[in-house]
């Protein structure tokens, strides 16, 4: 339902619907978009992202930990290392929002 | 030379998680229980209103100037309601079922309401859950509609309304109390749009303006003899 809730959302702000796949992995959802679509997802300040976050967090409930990041097409690698990752600037926008 | 005068808090700060200037409770019977306290704190009491200065008619409600929502309801940018009711609805059938949604263009800006359901979901801690809701409702229409489309403001219950109209009351209150005592009263953090709530309901007061200091989480509103 978390993961449903999550495509839906990482589908609605992106151009290219068809490119969006969540993945759920042990610890976190993975939202897979399509080539340079990564910005979207994410957001000035990481605002998207964090929208996104804070919906699926409600719709897991209090007691389920979720954690939300977004991977480009051309990004993709094995160990996740030149993966985008939106917390960086998550923390700014949660400070001076 | 004026003093400040600073209450300690309009919320409930018990809860630890809570985010400074907003209300820490999910239920606005517990933001209700607070303000009152917060109103004590300003020597103004509900039974002490009918002896409180007349509020200066100036002091604006944006809640009483608008219209009733069907008469002001538009079909030239029906597009914007349409995408924002059909967003909205496939939200919220990832978030639990009883939900009923409307969303109308009412003077330039698609108004929606979501109904039923659990409401205390879709709100969430000081309303932060439906300020995401509103957030994505308003990115996903500007990729739609491009940078000229109109601004989504999306209530849960009534929640929104309520909050405003809550604000307006402390403005009017701390306006009252300024007019009455001639110094400068300090309010407690708030938010952007919160502060810009009461910015403007006092813009137009006559006998007080306001002002803001501090930075970041800290910024806050002083009300100052005009």
């Amino acid at each position: 339902m978390t993961k449903d809730l999550i495509e839906y959302l990482a589908r609605k702000v992106v151009d290219n619907a068809d490119a969006v796949s969540v993945e759920e992995t042990v610890d976190m959802y993975v939202i897979r978009v399509g080539d340079g679509e990564e910005g979207r997802v994410i957001g000035r300040q990481g605002r998207v992202i964090q929208a996104i976050r804070t919906i699926a967090r409600a719709a897991a409930g209090p007691r389920e930990r979720v954690q939300v990041d977004v991977f480009g097409a051309s990004s993709r690698s094995a160990d996740g290392t030149e993966s985008r990752s939106a917390e960086e600037v998550d923390h700014s926008s949660e400070t001076s929002a | 030379m004026p003093t400040s005068s600073r209450v300690e808090s309009i919320y409930d700060r018990s809860d630890s998680r809570a985010i400074r200037g907003y209300p820490s409770s999910d239920t606005l019977f517990g933001m209700e229980k607070n303000l009152d306290s917060y109103l004590e704190n300003l020597g103004i009491s509900d039974d002490a209103e009918s002896k409180a200065p007349v509020m200066p008619s100036s002091v604006a409600s944006p809640l009483e100037a608008a219209p009733p929502l069907e008469r002001q309801t538009t079909n030239t940018s029906g597009d914007a309601g349409a995408i924002t009711e059909d967003f909205l609805s496939g939200l919220l059938e990832h978030l639990g079922s009883g939900y009923t949604v409307s969303a109308k263009l009412r003077d330039d800006n698609v108004h929606a309401e979501i109904l039923g359901g659990d409401s205390g979901r879709i709100i969430g801690r000081e309303g932060r859950t439906l300020s995401s809701i509103e957030f994505l409702a308003n990115t996903v229409l500007t990729k739609e509609l491009g940078a000229g489309a109109p601004r989504v403001n999306v209530d849960a219950a009534g929640y929104k309304r309520r909050h405003e109209e809550r604000l307006l009351e402390v403005a009017r209150r701390a306006s009252a109390r300024v007019r009455k005592s001639g110094e400068d009263f300090e309010m407690e953090p708030m938010n952007a749009a919160d502060r810009r709530i009461i910015h403007i309901a006092l813009r137009e007061d006559a006998f007080v303006m306001t002002e803001s200091v501090g930075e970041g989480t800290d910024r806050r509103l002083i009300i100052k003899p005009r």
